[in-house]
C-alpha cells in the first residue's frame, strides 16, 4: 500500500507538488478545526472533512489547483441550518450534518448531470461578492462572545450577538480577551514582519494565541485562567458513518433539502470562481466545469459516509495551494494524507488550543474576506456601484445565505431587464475590473452574450 | 462483591403472585392498596433514603428509547467509563464511578441522588455559589485532570440528565443521609504515613498495586483506579484533602469490606497524599510544582 503510494507519487511532478502538499496541510489543519467549530461540530469532523473528500474530489476532478474541504460560507450555512434542529456538538446534530452532506452531494451530482456549470457562469459577480461580504460580517459578529470567553446563545441570527455585546462585556473573561487580542495582533502584524511573511498567517496567529494561553497557565494556573479548550480528539483511521433520518424526523426533510440546495449552490459557485480565478492568463477555459461540480458532489457524498460535514472548494486555500507550487491533482491528495498524519501526531497539542484563539482566527478570516472584497470591488469606484453588493451582504447578515442568494438572483434579473429596455447603457452597474482575474467571468464561448454576462 | 441491600424502588409493586383464594383481597381493596402506596412513598420521602439501588444498569436498560432516555444512558456510560466516553474532556484514567461508587448510587460515596437537590450551593473552592453543572465541571478540572466541558456540551448535559434520573423522588434541599463523603472525628493522634505505607501494602496493594497505578483490562480501561502518578487525580482534587480521603477510605475501602479504623484510614490517606501527582491547576507552574 505504502509502496504503491510512493510509486504513484514519484510519477508526479514530485518536487513542487510535495512542497504544495506540505504547506497546504499545515494551513488546512487549523482551518479544519476552526471551521468545524464554526459549523457546530467536533474538531474530528473538520479533520475528516479535509482528508477523505479532498482526496476523492482531487482524484475525480483532476483540476490541479482546486483544493476542497471545509469552507467558511458552507460552515456558516451548516450551523444556520442545523442549530434550530439540534444542539451543536450533540449526536443528533452530527447525524443531521451527515444527512445534509449527502443531500448536498446528490444535488451537486444532479447539477453536474444537468450541465448547469455554464449557466452558473452567467451569475452576476455582485451576488457572490455580496455573499462573501455578508459571511465575513457574520464571522466577525458571531465570534464576539467567544472572543470574550462567554458562551453564545446558539441558533440566533448573526446580528443578535452585536445586540448582546454589552451584556457579554460585563461577563467577559480577561484571560480570554488577552488570548484573543494576541491572536488578532499576531494575525494582523505577521504579514508586515519580514521574518514571518513566508509562514501562513493563520498558523502564526493561532500559535500566538496558544503561546499567550500557555504563559497565562504557567503563571496563574489553568483552573484560574478558566479558558475553554478544544479537548482531546479521538481520530479513527476509517471513521465510517451512515447518514439517516428516523421516520419521526421525516418532517425535517423539506428544511434539510432547502439548506442542502443552498449549500450545493454556494459550493458549486465557489468552485467555479476558483477555476476561473486560478486559471493562467490566456489559457483556454476548461472544456467543462461540470466534471469539477461532479467531483464536489462526490466529495460531499464521501463526507456523509466518513463522519464529516459538507464542504466545497475553498478559495483562499486554493490560492495558496497554487502559489505553493501545486502542478497536478496529486498535491491535493498528498496534502490530505499529510494532514491526517499531522492530526494524529499533534492531537495532544491540539487538545490545549483555547477556543478564544480559534475565535480570533475566525475573526481574522472574516476581516480578510471583507478586505478582499473592498480591494477588488469597492475601492476606486463610485460608491453607488456597490449598492447591489451591499444589499446582498445586508440580506446575508439579516436573514441568511439562502435568502441572500434569492435576492441577488432577483436583483440580477431585474438589472438585466432594465438593461434590455435601455438599449444604450448609461454606465455598467458593476464595471468590469481588469485587476481582479477572479471577478472576470468570460462569457462562455457557446452561449450568446446575454445581458447578465455583460453586467459581469 | 458484597452488594449493599438495595432499597426497592417501587415497594408497592404487586407482581408477586398471590394464592388464588387471596386474590380477591388484592383486587377488592384497590383503595387500600392506593393508600398503602402513598404511605410507602411518604415513608420513603420522610426517611430520605432516595433510590439507592445497587447498580442502576438494569434500570438503565429498561429506559424507553426517547431522547431523555438516550441522554440518561449516555450519562451512565460517561459516568462508568469516563476516559472512553468523554474522551474530549478527560485527562487521566479515572471515571466518575471510581469515587462515586456503584455508578453514583452508594450512600457515603457522594451519591448523585443526594447531591442533585443541594445545588446551587456555596463552594469554598471557588468562593461563590456554583450550580450543579459548575460543580461537575470542577470534577473534570481536578479529579479527572482534564478540561472543564462547556456548559452546553453534550457530555455535561448527559451527566446532568443521569444525575437527575437517579434523584427522582428525592426531596430537593432535604440534605439526605449518606450525602457526600463522611468525615472522621479527631482521633487525637497525628496521621502517620509510614504506618499508612504498611497498611497500604497489606490491605490496598492487592488491587491498587504497590505503586498505586491501579489495574487495567486488556483493552486499556482501568478496572481498579490508579491512586497516584500521572494517570490519577491532581493536587486540586477534593480527595487530595487528607480528611476527605480518610473519610472515603473509612466508609468504602477495602471495597466490600470497609473495616479500617479511623486511625488506619487517616494513616493510609497520609501515605497516599505524599505521592507524586499533577500539580494543582489553580496555581501557577512554579507554585504548583513546589507546593504540596
Amino acid at each position: 500500500m505504502a509502496g504503491a503510494f510512493a510509486r504513484w507519487w514519484r510519477a508526479s511532478d514530485a518536487g513542487s507538488d510535495w512542497h504544495a502538499a506540505w504547506s497546504s496541510a499545515v494551513i488546512m489543519l487549523p482551518q479544519a478545526i476552526v471551521l468545524a467549530t464554526l459549523a457546530g461540530l467536533p474538531p474530528e469532523a473538520g479533520i475528516y472533512a479535509s482528508v477523505f473528500s479532498v482526496a476523492v474530489a482531487a482524484l475525480v476532478g483532476k483540476c490541479p489547483t482546486v483544493l476542497s474541504g471545509p469552507n467558511t460560507a458552507i460552515a456558516v450555512m451548516v450551523s444556520a441550518a442545523l442549530t434550530p434542529l439540534a444542539a451543536p456538538m450533540s449526536g443528533g446534530y452530527v447525524r443531521l450534518a451527515l444527512t445534509l452532506a449527502l443531500l448536498a452531494g446528490l444535488i451537486q451530482l444532479a447539477m453536474a448531470a444537468l450541465r448547469l456549470g455554464r449557466l452558473l457562469h452567467l451569475l452576476p459577480p455582485f451576488v457572490v461578492q455580496g455573499v462573501i461580504t455578508g459571511v465575513g460580517m457574520i464571522l466577525i459578529t458571531s465570534q464576539a462572545s467567544a472572543l470574550l470567553g462567554v458562551i453564545d446563545v446558539p441558533g440566533e441570527a448573526a446580528w443578535v450577538s452585536v445586540w448582546r455585546l454589552p451584556e457579554v462585556l460585563a461577563q467577559a473573561n480577561g484571560c480570554a480577551l488577552a488570548v484573543a487580542v494576541s491572536t488578532l495582533a499576531a494575525g494582523l502584524l505577521a504579514p508586515r514582519l519580514p521574518g514571518l511573511r513566508r509562514v501562513p498567517t493563520l498558523v502564526v496567529a493561532l500559535l500566538a494565541g496558544c503561546l499567550c494561553c500557555a504563559v497565562l497557565d504557567a503563571l496563574w494556573g489553568a483552573a484560574w485562567v478558566d479558558l475553554e479548550r478544544i479537548g482531546f480528539m479521538t481520530l479513527q483511521l476509517l471513521p465510517l458513518s451512515q447518514p439517516h433520518l428516523d421516520w419521526q424526523e421525516l418532517y425535517l426533510l423539506k428544511q434539510l433539502l432547502l439548506s442542502a440546495a443552498g449549500i450545493a449552490f454556494v459550493g458549486v459557485l465557489q468552485t467555479l470562481i476558483i477555476i476561473q480565478g486560478t486559471r493562467a492568463e490566456g489559457e483556454p477555459a476548461a472544456d467543462s466545469p461540470d466534471r469539477e461540480i461532479a467531483a464536489q458532489g462526490l466529495g460531499n457524498i464521501v463526507n456523509a459516509f466518513t463522519s464529516a460535514f459538507p464542504g466545497s472548494g475553498s478559495f483562499n486555500r486554493s490560492a495558496s495551494h497554487a502559489a505553493a507550487g501545486a502542478r497536478t491533482y496529486r498535491a491535493a491528495v498528498g496534502s490530505a494524507v499529510i494532514l491526517f498524519a499531522l492530526g494524529f501526531a499533534a492531537a495532544p497539542l491540539i487538545a490545549r488550543i483555547p477556543l478564544a484563539a480559534l475565535a480570533g482566527t475566525l475573526v481574522l478570516i472574516g476581516v480578510d474576506m471583507l478586505r478582499s472584497v473592498v480591494r477588488r470591488h469597492v475601492r476606486g469606484r463610485p460608491l453607488r456601484a456597490a449598492w447591489s453588493l451591499a444589499i446582498v451582504a445586508g440580506v446575508t447578515v439579516g436573514s441568511g445565505l439562502q435568502n441572500a442568494l434569492i435576492v441577488g438572483l432577483l436583483l440580477g434579473s431585474f438589472m438585466s431587464l432594465r438593461h434590455r429596455t435601455h438599449p444604450k447603457p448609461a454606465a455598467p452597474v458593476v464595471p468590469a475590473a481588469p485587476a481582479a482575474p477572479e471577478a472576470v467571468a468570460e462569457p462562455p464561448a457557446g452561449a450568446s452574450a446575454s445581458a447578465l454576462s455583460r453586467i459581469v | 462483591v458484597i452488594v449493599e441491600s438495595p432499597l426497592d424502588l417501587e415497594p408497592w409493586r404487586d407482581d408477586v403472585k398471590l394464592p388464588r383464594d387471596r386474590r380477591w383481597i388484592a383486587h377488592g381493596n384497590a383503595l387500600l392498596k392506593r393508600f398503602l402506596q402513598i404511605a410507602c412513598a411518604l415513608l420513603m420521602l420522610l426517611l430520605s433514603f432516595g433510590p439507592a439501588a445497587a447498580d442502576p444498569a438494569e434500570q438503565i436498560a429498561k429506559l424507553p428509547n426517547d431522547k431523555y432516555g438516550e441522554l440518561v444512558k449516555r450519562g451512565y456510560l460517561i459516568f462508568t467509563d469516563t476516559p472512553r466516553n468523554a474522551r474530549r474532556y478527560s485527562g487521566n484514567h479515572l471515571s466518575c464511578a471510581n469515587c462515586h461508587l456503584d455508578a453514583g448510587t452508594r450512600r457515603n460515596a457522594a451519591p448523585m441522588w443526594a447531591a442533585w437537590g443541594e445545588y446551587p450551593a456555596f463552594n469554598a473552592k471557588n468562593d461563590r455559589v456554583v450550580s450543579f453543572e459548575e460543580r461537575v465541571q470542577d470534577c473534570f478540572r481536578f479529579s479527572l485532570n482534564g478540561f472543564a466541558p462547556p456548559l452546553n456540551s453534550e457530555e455535561l448535559r448527559a451527566l446532568i440528565a443521569y444525575a437527575h434520573w437517579l434523584s427522582k423522588g428525592v426531596a430537593v434541599g432535604s440534605n439526605p443521609a449518606g450525602r457526600g463523603f463522611p468525615t472522621i472525628a479527631r482521633t487525637g493522634v497525628d496521621p502517620n504515613p509510614l504506618r499508612g505505607k504498611e497498611i497500604y501494602a497489606s490491605k490496598c496493594a492487592a488491587c491498587h498495586g504497590l505503586q498505586g497505578d491501579g489495574r487495567y483490562a486488556a483493552d486499556g480501561s482501568a478496572r481498579v483506579p490508579p491512586l497516584w502518578g500521572y494517570a490519577s487525580y491532581n493536587k486540586g482534587a477534593g480527595l487530595h484533602r487528607m480528611d476527605l480521603l480518610a473519610g472515603f477510605i473509612k466508609a468504602n475501602m477495602p471495597l466490600g469490606a470497609a473495616l479500617l479504623s479511623d486511625q488506619e484510614a487517616l494513616d493510609v490517606a497520609a501515605w497516599i497524599n505524599l505521592q507524586e501527582r499533577w500539580p494543582d491547576p489553580r496555581k501557577g507552574l512554579l507554585r504548583g510544582l513546589v507546593e504540596p
